[in-house]
C-alpha cells in the first residue's frame, strides 16, 4: 500500500494559552479531497497554515509522502515547498495590487525554476487558458477583474508549480452563488486533469458535501468526527455535527432547530470541548475527554455517540 | 395601506464616462407586519435601494423616485429633521458587521440607552431598566454584567443581538436587516434568524430582510423579491417562488445551489453580472439566460408586478409560449 | 466555461489613474508647475543669469531693484552689500536648493526606508533597536539636533545636508515600518511566501511597492522641509558658507540691511516661500490622489 500523500499525526499549534489546534490526525491520499469543517475558533484556518508549511506544529508531526516536513535541508525544503500550494479566501486581498497578472503568475516560476522569460510567459498563458481566463488579459492589474476571475487567478498561481496538494482556505466563501458554482466546477475539473489533492477548508456544508471525499469536523481545535464525507453527512454521529447540519436553512423547511450558546474557549484538557452546549452532556463528559473511536465507518469523539441512534 | 411604498426608484453614480446606473426602476411594497426578503447577488442594488429609501445613500448618488412613502408620509418631500426623526424611531436598521457597526469606545449598554434617549427620553434609571429588558428580549444572558461590556469583549453573535436591541428599542414599525447573519457562524446564524422571526412576530413589526442567501430568506420570509443588476426581476410568495420560479434568473440561482447539483458538476450560470457601465439596454440577464430568444436582445421587458421577462417560466420550469 | 472579459472601464494602470486624480486638483498642478519651472531655471542657470553670482560690482553696492528710481537695468532685482547681482544669485540659488532637497530626500529615503523595512519585517530585536534609535532622534528638536550634527562635522553645505538628512530619518523609518506591518498581514504576502519567496524578495518586490503611497507623500513634503532646514542652518551661518549663493545664507548675511535695503532680504525670502509652498501643494495633491486610488476598489 502506498504511503498517503499527506499524513498528520496529532498535530497541535498553540497561540499563547490558546490551543488553536489540539491534536488532530488525518491522512490525505493523492487525488482525493479532504474537507475540514468548523466555525470560528475551530482551528481550521490554523490547520490549513500548518499543512501549507507556513507555521510549524508545536506538537505532533506532518509527513509528506512518508517523509518529514520540518528540519529539512535547503534543497529538500525547496522541493517540498513546490509540492504544497495554497488558495486563499479573499479574492480582493490575495493578489498583489501593484503587479500585473503576468507577473503574479510568473513569480513562482521565477523563484523556483530556471525557466527563462519566454518559457515563463508561455507557461503563464497556458495556465490562464486552463483556468478559463483570456490570455490577453495578462497585462491587466487585479483590480480590473471580478471576484470570480480573481479566484481563478489565485488558483492558477497555486498551480504554476504543479503541486500535488493544494490547501484551499474557504476558496469560494466570498463569491456570489452563481460564481461559486463556476469556480467549484473549475477546481473539480483541475483535480481530475492534474491529479490534485485538496485540503478544502470551509464552513459551508452544502459545498463540502459536493466536493469532499473525506471530512474532518473541528470544534475548538479538536476533531469531533471524521471519515468518508458522504456517510458522515448522511448519518452524523456527533451531536455537534448534527447541530451543524441542522442549523443550515433549507428550502421548503421553516426555521432550523437551534443549537444554543456559543463556543466556550479554554475548556479543560480533560473535558469534552462541546459539553457546555450539548443537550446530551452528562458528568462523564465534563470529567473525561472523549477520544476518536471507530463507529459506523467513521471516527467520532463522543461518549454517548451510540445513544443518538 | 402599505407601510413602505417605493415606486420607480433609480439611483445613479457619476463617473468619468457619465452617470452609471446602480438601480433602475425599482418598485417595492411592504405591508404592515409583513416579512419581505430581498434577494440578490453583488451589484444587484439590494442594499443601496434600501439605504436610499432611508435617506442614507452616498452623497454623490443621484436618487430619483416617483414615490417613496412610509406610513403614508412622503419621504421625498419631508424636511431633513422630520426624516431623521422617522428613521430611527419608526424605521430601524441592522447591518452586516455587528462589531464594526458599534462604537468601540462605549459600552454596549450605553449605546442601547443612547438609542432610547435619542427618540424617547425618560430618566436614566428608567432607561437602564428598559435596556436590561431589551437585552433579555434579544437573548443576551447576564444582562447586568454585559451592560458594561465593550463591543470587542463580546462575540459577533452577541454584538448582533446588541444591534438588534438598539434597533427595536423604540418599537419601530419596520426593521430592515441587511445581511444580518452573513458574517456569523452557521449555528449562530440560526439563532439570530430565529430571534428576528420571534421579535417580528411578537411586536408585529414589518421585516425587510436583505440577503444573497435565498435559502436563508426563504425560511422566514412571506414574500421574496429577486433583484439582478439593479432591477427587480421577480417577486411573489416565498414558497411558490422557490418551488416554481417564474424568472430564468431565479431558476438558475436555485439550480446553482450545491444541493441541486445533478452529478459531479454544479449548475453554474455562465458569465458574470454586468458592471454598471456594461449593462445591456435590453434584458439584463439575456447574455446568461438559457432561454433567451432574439427579442430578448432588443426589447427590455417591463415589470408587471410579478416578473420581468418576455417569456416567463411556467410551473414546469420552461418558458410559456410567446409574450402578448 | 465562458467568461465575460475584464471590465474595460478600469483599463488604466495605477499610474495613469494617479495622474488623473492628481491633475484634477488645480492647486497641486500649480505646485507641480512651479517646481518644474524652478527645475528648469536651475538647469539653465548659466543661460538665464545676467551676471555671475560671484561677480562684485563695486560701483553699485546695494543698488535698488531695476524698476525703482535709483535702480539700474543691469540689475533687475538690485545688488547686495558687496555689489553682487541679486537676480543672478537667486537663479544660481535654485541649483543649490534643488540639490539640497534632492540629496537630503534621497539620503533619508534610502536609509529611512531600509530601516523601516528591516524593522517591520524582522521585528524582535532589530525592530526594538532601530525604533529606539529613531525615538532618540525624535526626542530632540530637529533644528537643534541639526545644529549639533553640523557643530560636530564643521560648517558647510555638505555637512548641512548630512545633518538635515539625519534629522529626517525617523519620520520615514516609522512610516515605512507602519506601512510594512499593515501589508504583512495581507494574503498576497502569504501567497508569495507559499510560492517560496525569500526575505529579500518579499521586502523589495512584494511589500515595498505597496507601501509607496505614504512614502511618496512624505518624501515630497520632505523636499520643502529640507530646503527650509538648510536655509535655517545657512541663516545661522552653519550651512553654506559665503560666497555660495544659497538662499538661507543670503538671508543671514542681509539681516542688518532690512531697513536700508529691503530687497536683499525680501527676494531670497520670497524664493524660499514660493518653493516650499509649491512642494507642499504638490505633496498635498499627491496625498489626496494616492489615498483612495492606489488601494483596492471597494465592492459594490
Amino acid at each position: 500500500m502506498t504511503a498517503p500523500l499527506l499524513a498528520a499525526e496529532e498535530v497541535a499549534r498553540d497561540y499563547g494559552a490558546v490551543k488553536a489546534v489540539d491534536g488532530v490526525s488525518f491522512t490525505i491520499a493523492g487525488g482525493r479531497t479532504l474537507a475540514v469543517v468548523g466555525e470560528s475558533g475551530s482551528g481550521k484556518s490554523t490547520l490549513g497554515r500548518l499543512v501549507a508549511l507556513l507555521e510549524p506544529p508545536d506538537r505532533g508531526r506532518l509527513l509528506f509522502e512518508d517523509g518529514p516536513t520540518q528540519g529539512l535541508a535547503r534543497p529538500a525544503a525547496r522541493a517540498l515547498r513546490r509540492q504544497i500550494q495554497m488558495v486563499f479566501q479573499n479574492p480582493y486581498g490575495s493578489l498583489n495590487p501593484r503587479k500585473k497578472v503576468a507577473q503574479i503568475l510568473a513569480e513562482p516560476l521565477a523563484i523556483n525554476t530556471s525557466a527563462n522569460r519566454a518559457e515563463r510567459r508561455e507557461r503563464v498563458r497556458a495556465m490562464m487558458g486552463l483556468v478559463g481566463l483570456a490570455p490577453e488579459h495578462e497585462q491587466r492589474y487585479p483590480h480590473m477583474f471580478s471576484g470570480g476571475q480573481r479566484q481563478r487567478i489565485a488558483i492558477a498561481r497555486a498551480l504554476m508549480l504543479q503541486p500535488r496538494l493544494v490547501v484551499a482556505d474557504e476558496p469560494v466563501s466570498a463569491l456570489d452563488l452563481s460564481i461559486q458554482a463556476q469556480v467549484l466546477n473549475l477546481m473539480m475539473d483541475l483535480k481530475e486533469r492534474l491529479g490534485l489533492a485538496y485540503l478544502f477548508i470551509s464552513h459551508d456544508l452544502a459545498v463540502v458535501r459536493h466536493v469532499a471525499d473525506d471530512l474532518v469536523v473541528l470544534y475548538l481545535g479538536r476533531a469531533v468526527e471524521q471519515g468518508a464525507a458522504a456517510a458522515l453527512l448522511d448519518r452524523p454521529a456527533h451531536p455537534y455535527t448534527r447541530a451543524l447540519i441542522a442549523s443550515r436553512p433549507r428550502l421548503g423547511k421553516s426555521l432550523p432547530p437551534l443549537l444554543a450558546g456559543e463556543p466556550v474557549a479554554g475548556i479543560a484538557a480533560d473535558s469534552c470541548a462541546f459539553h457546555p452546549r450539548c443537550s446530551l452532556a452528562v458528568a462523564r463528559c465534563r470529567g473525561e475527554r472523549p477520544v476518536l473511536r471507530p463507529l459506523d465507518a467513521r471516527l467520532v469523539a463522543c461518549h454517548r455517540a451510540e445513544e443518538l441512534g | 395601506m402599505s407601510l413602505l411604498e417605493i415606486r420607480n426608484l433609480s439611483i445613479a453614480f457619476p463617473s468619468p464616462r457619465g452617470w452609471m446606473p446602480a438601480v433602475e426602476g425599482l418598485d417595492l411594497t411592504l405591508a404592515e407586519g409583513e416579512v419581505l426578503g430581498l434577494v440578490g447577488e453583488s451589484g444587484s442594488g439590494k442594499s443601496l435601494s434600501v439605504l436610499a429609501a432611508m435617506g442614507l445613500a452616498p452623497r454623490t448618488a443621484r436618487v430619483s423616485a416617483d414615490a417613496l412613502r412610509f406610513a403614508g408620509q412622503d419621504l421625498l418631500t419631508l424636511p431633513q429633521a422630520a426624516r431623521r426623526r422617522l428613521s430611527g424611531k419608526e424605521m430601524a436598521m441592522v447591518f452586516q458587521e455587528p462589531t464594526a457597526s458599534l462604537n468601540p469606545c462605549f459600552t454596549v449598554g450605553f449605546q442601547i440607552a443612547e438609542a432610547i434617549q435619542a427618540h424617547e427620553g425618560g430618566s436614566s434609571g428608567e432607561r437602564r431598566r428598559r435596556v436590561l429588558d431589551l437585552m433579555r428580549q434579544v437573548g443576551l444572558d447576564e444582562p447586568e454584567r454585559r451592560f458594561d461590556c465593550y463591543p470587542h469583549q463580546l462575540s459577533g453573535g452577541m454584538n448582533q443581538r446588541v444591534m438588534i436591541a438598539m434597533a427595536i428599542a423604540c418599537r419601530p414599525k419596520l426593521l430592515i436587516a441587511d445581511e444580518p447573519t452573513s458574517s456569523l457562524d452557521t449555528t449562530i446564524q440560526a439563532q439570530i434568524l430565529a430571534l428576528l422571526a420571534e421579535l417580528q412576530r411578537r411586536h408585529g413589526m414589518a421585516l425587510l430582510l436583505i440577503s444573497h442567501d435565498i435559502e436563508l430568506v426563504a425560511s422566514i420570509a412571506g414574500r421574496i423579491q429577486v433583484l439582478y443588476a439593479g432591477q427587480s426581476m421577480e417577486e411573489g410568495p416565498a414558497a411558490a417562488l422557490v418551488a416554481a420560479p417564474r424568472h430564468p434568473y431565479t431558476q438558475a440561482l436555485l439550480a446553482a445551489l450545491p444541493e441541486r447539483a445533478a452529478g459531479s458538476r454544479l449548475n453554474a450560470i455562465p458569465g458574470a453580472v454586468p458592471s454598471p457601465g456594461e449593462r445591456p439596454t435590453a434584458c439584463l440577464f439575456q447574455p446568461r439566460c438559457r432561454f433567451a430568444v432574439a427579442a430578448c436582445r432588443s426589447v427590455r421587458p417591463g415589470y408587471d408586478g410579478a416578473v420581468r421577462c418576455l417569456t416567463p417560466l411556467d410551473a414546469s420550469g420552461r418558458p410559456r409560449a410567446r409574450m402578448p | 466555461m465562458a467568461d465575460i472579459a475584464a471590465t474595460p472601464d478600469l483599463a488604466a494602470s495605477p499610474v495613469r489613474e494617479l495622474w488623473r486624480a492628481f491633475a484634477a486638483n488645480r492647486a497641486a498642478l500649480a505646485g507641480a508647475a512651479i517646481i518644474l519651472l524652478i527645475l528648469l531655471v536651475a538647469l539653465a542657470a548659466p543661460l538665464l543669469a545676467p551676471h555671475s553670482p560671484l561677480l562684485q560690482d563695486r560701483a553699485l553696492l546695494l543698488a535698488p531693484p531695476g524698476w525703482t528710481a535709483d535702480g539700474s537695468a543691469a540689475h533687475p532685482l538690485g545688488t547686495d552689500d558687496i555689489g553682487r547681482d541679486l537676480l543672478s544669485r537667486l537663479i544660481y540659488g535654485t541649483r543649490l536648493s534643488m540639490l539640497i532637497g534632492f540629496m537630503v530626500v534621497s539620503l533619508s529615503l534610502v536609509i529611512g526606508v531600509t530601516l523601516g523595512l528591516l524593522s517591520g519585517f524582522f521585528g524582535g530585536l532589530v525592530d526594538f533597536l532601530v525604533m529606539r534609535a529613531m525615538d532618540v532622534i525624535l526626542a530632540l528638536p530637529p533644528l537643534l539636533l541639526a545644529i549639533v550634527v553640523v557643530a560636530m562635522l564643521g560648517p558647510g553645505l555638505v555637512e548641512a545636508m548630512l545633518a538635515v538628512s539625519f534629522v529626517a530619518l525617523p519620520n520615514l523609518a516609522r512610516l515605512t515600518r507602519a506601512a510594512v506591518l499593515t501589508e504583512l498581514g495581507k494574503d498576497y504576502v502569504t501567497a508569495s511566501r507559499v510560492a517560496g519567496a525569500g526575505a529579500l524578495r518579499l521586502m523589495l518586490s512584494t511589500v515595498l511597492p505597496n507601501c509607496l503611497a505614504p512614502i511618496i507623500v512624505t518624501a515630497t513634503m520632505g523636499f520643502s522641509d529640507a530646503i527650509l532646514n538648510a536655509a535655517a542652518l545657512g541663516f545661522l551661518g552653519l550651512g553654506a558658507q559665503p560666497p555660495v549663493p544659497e538662499w538661507g545664507s543670503m538671508l543671514a548675511d542681509s539681516q542688518s540691511l532690512i531697513q536700508r535695503a529691503w530687497w536683499v532680504v525680501t527676494f531670497p525670502g520670497l524664493a524660499i516661500l514660493v518653493t516650499v509652498l509649491a512642494f507642499n501643494l504638490m505633496g498635498d495633491g499627491l496625498r489626496d490622489a494616492l489615498d483612495p486610488k492606489l488601494g483596492p476598489p471597494t465592492r459594490p
